[in-house]
């Protein structure tokens, strides 16, 4: 799920919560109608006014979180290119300011492993709390990039 | 004098001049440049694998060697190509029919590892990056790796 697709499941969502305050609306539809139903109207402009700028916050908080994770990683991809070791490239501080996000780097990090199959995986067991690569892929980068993915499809998180 | 080719992308990285400061074009065959994958690392290059990243983690993502410690000591890793027929040698000198690995650490935490060609050179991979064929295996001391602590050998397979 790459942050378009993030933002219009918000958007669904609170027009969701807009359509199902128009149903409840006395009016029967008609409430976004002006001098209809005073009432319901009042209620639908609230809801409607809230909605905005929750819409345009959320876009907003989305696209910084999404500019704050690219440019960590590439930092972290553009500085740990010679290292074998992911413990140590793991270490770096970029790395670990993307782990300190937490499940809301999961998106992020899913996407950029779609695109880009890195060693994206001492983080995301870590913020997973589990590990859904088989033992007989375990270092086969395509595999495991591949079975992190079907994990957060079934998460919600792709 | 020489530079580096294009195909040599580690070496246009800001800190290229920093992690291998005694690594110069001179220093390798410049024809045998692969591509820079995630694949594999250097650990599983020295070993002659290219499909899958060799790495003792504690979150078990990597492979390593069944039954050797998963740990990053150079006795962890001594027994992981132990585990492939080497075992402990003098020298690096090139010997007929014998295959060696340099294993590089900085103390006792492994950095790298290299593999000795039948022709007398050595090639290394490096991180995520390339694998290349180089002269000897001082011109990679210095820097990230370390030096070298342990070499080994085997019966070189044809």
């Amino acid at each position: 799920m790459n942050i378009d697709d993030i933002a219009k499941t918000a958007r669904e969502s609170i027009l969701a919560g807009i359509l199902s305050s128009i149903s409840q609306a006395p009016t029967g539809g008609y409430a976004w109608f002006p001098g209809r139903n005073s009432a319901a109207q009042t209620t639908f402009d609230q809801q409607t006014v809230t909605a905005i700028f929750e819409n345009r916050s959320l876009r907003h908080q989305l696209d910084e979180a999404q500019c704050a994770f690219k440019k960590l990683a590439d930092q972290w991809k553009a500085e740990t290119r010679a290292l074998s070791s992911t413990k140590i490239i793991a270490m770096h501080p970029a790395y670990q300011k993307i782990m300190v996000m937490g499940k809301r780097a999961l998106p992020f990090i899913l996407n950029d492993l779609r695109r880009d199959e890195n060693h994206w995986f001492w983080a995301l067991s870590y913020i997973a709390d589990e590990n859904p690569v088989p033992p007989e892929s375990r270092g086969k980068v395509h595999e495991m990039a591949g079975a992190w993915l079907d994990w957060g499809r079934k998460n919600g998180y792709v | 004098m020489s530079s580096w080719p294009s195909t040599f992308t580690l070496s246009t990285d800001a800190s290229f001049q920093r992690d291998f400061p005694r690594l110069r074009p001179h220093h390798c065959d410049l024809n045998s440049v692969s591509t820079a994958t995630p694949n594999y690392n250097c650990i599983a290059w020295a070993a002659s694998e290219s499909d899958r990243w060799w790495e003792p983690d504690s979150q078990l993502n990597y492979y390593w060697p069944p039954n050797v410690v998963r740990e990053y000591t150079l006795s962890a890793y001594i027994e992981a190509y132990r585990s492939l027929g080497y075992e402990i040698c003098a020298s690096e000198a090139l010997e007929v029919d014998i295959e060696k690995v340099a294993i590089f650490a900085d103390g006792d935490w492994p950095t790298h590892a290299a593999r000795q060609l039948s022709d007398g050179k050595w090639t290394t991979k490096f991180g995520r990056a390339e694998d290349i064929d180089h002269i000897d295996l001082n011109c990679l001391t210095g820097g990230i790796y370390g030096r070298v602590h342990v070499f080994m050998q085997r019966i070189r397979i044809k």
